[in-house]
């Protein structure tokens, strides 16, 4: 009878165990485990990715090749190299961009994941997590059983609106081309050196500055993550008049003007004779309380209000 | 029976390795190969150092990592670095040197705060002996400056009104926003998130 009693435990024991692995709830820390297995797989394929803003779509399909942190980008016929802190275009000309420096930001305690289940997704197993920020889902995130591969993921904005998808159309367990680019691809790098930060917030809405460096053309660079999603801003000494900016739309009554890609939101203000250029993945409910904490635009007077808002 | 010589008793040994090296003087040849017909005991040597010298040059050739020599940072290269005079070759190992020297890393960081504080020094004023020369041209200005004063004051009235009621585009440079997103791509690379893959200057460059 006690023989019995101790099977039926154990096996109650272990079936809870898999309910909370595959179909329950999982923490943090195991949301970061299915990331850091995602950053080291070993795919290729294409990979679709559809974003929308503020009455914007911008979508795009590239070539993919991802082994270990290393990822190789084709579009548009050019073809970059990305991984372990460095950038470089394969087959270009110029040097390359290497940081040597930085720090890891655990993330962020506001995610939980709500539920781990399993699907098929490209003919193969996969595993879809649910992330979650205050009770809203946030995020959605297949990854595949064999390799740990992303293969496809969905962000939400505060309203629960879709605000990026992206997906693998095809996939392959292997690399096709990636190695041999890499000996392609440049072979001198400039190397980034880290910098005070003076002036920028160390926290700015849940997101923490984990790194600040000499930018480009002596600018600042400070980078900023969340543990999911992230964001560089550029300080830049001066004002600009010629800028993939000019022409942008504009929000705040034209303090800001901003740009998106399927990738990435763009975001531009000038303030105390400095401009700063916003880039990252962060969902637009970040980014709106994220601009209020950091550096102001300059007010504009009240000609240029009514500029803008007859002419935008 | 023969009495066998011990190798530490035979005068010989020496120049039997010396022979084997190459190394031998004029005449002592002769001494080498006179002297191996006779001596088991040489014999036996001279063949287990052919052996020996065979199985060193069989051996993988093993280079030592950087970091466990001494005296191979770069030193002055780190200067050179920052100014962009390096050559490929050292280029990479200046690259390679700073990814694990946390010391040339920090003198790195160093050097480029120096130039840095030296670029951001005040200008010096002129000395004394300028100053009066330099009274008479700020007279002769003044006095060029009156006379197309008027002139200029109405043409800024002019640019004034058209600035206030224009749009808010100050004058400023040109951004190129490639760098900025090389540069942040480069850093997210470090991060485990959801990392789409970047669209890159295609769309940056026309958004």
């Amino acid at each position: 009878m006690s023989r019995q009693l101790f099977r039926l435990v154990a096996v109650a024991s272990l079936a809870g165990v898999f309910l909370a692995t595959f179909v329950g709830g999982a923490t943090a820390a195991e949301l970061e485990d299915f990331l850091d297995e995602a950053d080291q797989a070993i795919f290729s394929g294409r990979q679709a990715t559809w974003c929308s803003y503020s009455g914007h779509t911008e979508f795009s399909v590239v070539d993919v090749e991802h082994a270990g942190a290393l990822v190789m980008v084709e579009n548009a016929g050019s073809s970059q190299m990305v991984g372990g802190g460095r950038y470089s275009v394969v087959g270009g000309s110029g040097a390359g961009i290497a940081i040597t420096d930085w720090s890891s930001t655990d993330a962020s305690s506001r995610y939980s994941t709500s539920s781990v289940e399993a699907d098929t997704r490209l003919g193969r197993d996969v595993v879809v997590v649910s992330v979650d920020e205050e009770d809203k889902i946030r995020a959605r995130i297949w990854f595949d059983k064999d390799t740990g591969a992303a293969l496809g993921s969905e962000i939400y904005d505060s309203a629960g609106d879709l605000f990026r998808l992206s997906w693998m159309l095809d996939f392959d367990t292997s690399t096709r081309k990636l190695y041999a680019a890499l000996r392609e691809s440049g072979s001198t790098y400039d190397v980034v050196v880290s910098a005070d930060g003076d002036g920028l917030p160390d926290v700015a809405a849940g997101y923490t500055r984990s790194d600040t460096y000499a930018g480009p053309d002596e600018s600042l660079h400070a980078f900023y993550t969340d543990g999911l999603f992230s964001f560089s801003i550029f300080v830049i000494e001066g004002r600009i008049s010629e800028s993939p900016f000019v022409d942008a739309d504009s929000m705040s009554g034209g303090q800001y003007r901003w740009i998106l890609t399927p990738s990435e939101l763009w975001v531009q203000w000038s303030g105390d004779g400095l401009t700063y250029v916003l880039v990252g993945d962060l969902p637009p409910d970040h980014l709106d309380k994220v601009l209020p904490e950091l550096p102001q635009p300059a007010q504009a007077n009240i000609l240029s209000r009514l500029w803008h808002g007859l002419f935008g | 029976m023969a009495r066998v010589k011990s190798s530490d008793q035979c005068a010989t040994a020496e120049l039997v390795s010396a022979y084997l090296d190459g190394q031998l003087q004029p005449g002592e040849l002769d001494i080498v190969v006179e002297h191996l017909v006779e001596c088991g005991e040489c014999i036996a040597e001279f063949h287990r150092l052919k052996e020996i010298r065979a199985a060193l040059r069989t051996l993988p050739f093993l280079e030592v990592p950087e970091r466990l020599l001494p005296d191979t940072h770069p030193g002055e290269q780190l200067s050179a670095y920052l100014d962009g005079q390096l050559d490929t070759v050292e280029h990479e190992f200046v690259v390679s040197h700073i990814s694990f020297c946390t010391d040339c890393r920090l003198e790195l960081h160093e050097l480029d705060a120096a130039r840095t504080a030296i670029r951001s020094l005040p200008g010096l004023d002129p000395p004394e002996f300028l100053a009066v020369h330099r009274e008479r041209i700020e007279k002769e200005r003044w006095t060029r400056r009156r006379v197309v004063g008027a002139g200029v004051g109405i043409a800024a009235a002019a640019a004034v009104v058209v600035a206030a009621i224009g749009p808010a585009t100050d004058p400023g440079g040109n951004l190129d926003i490639n760098p900025l997103f090389d540069q942040h791509q480069a850093r997210v690379s470090f991060e485990p998130g959801v990392n789409f893959a970047p669209v890159f200057h295609s769309t940056a460059d026309n958004p």
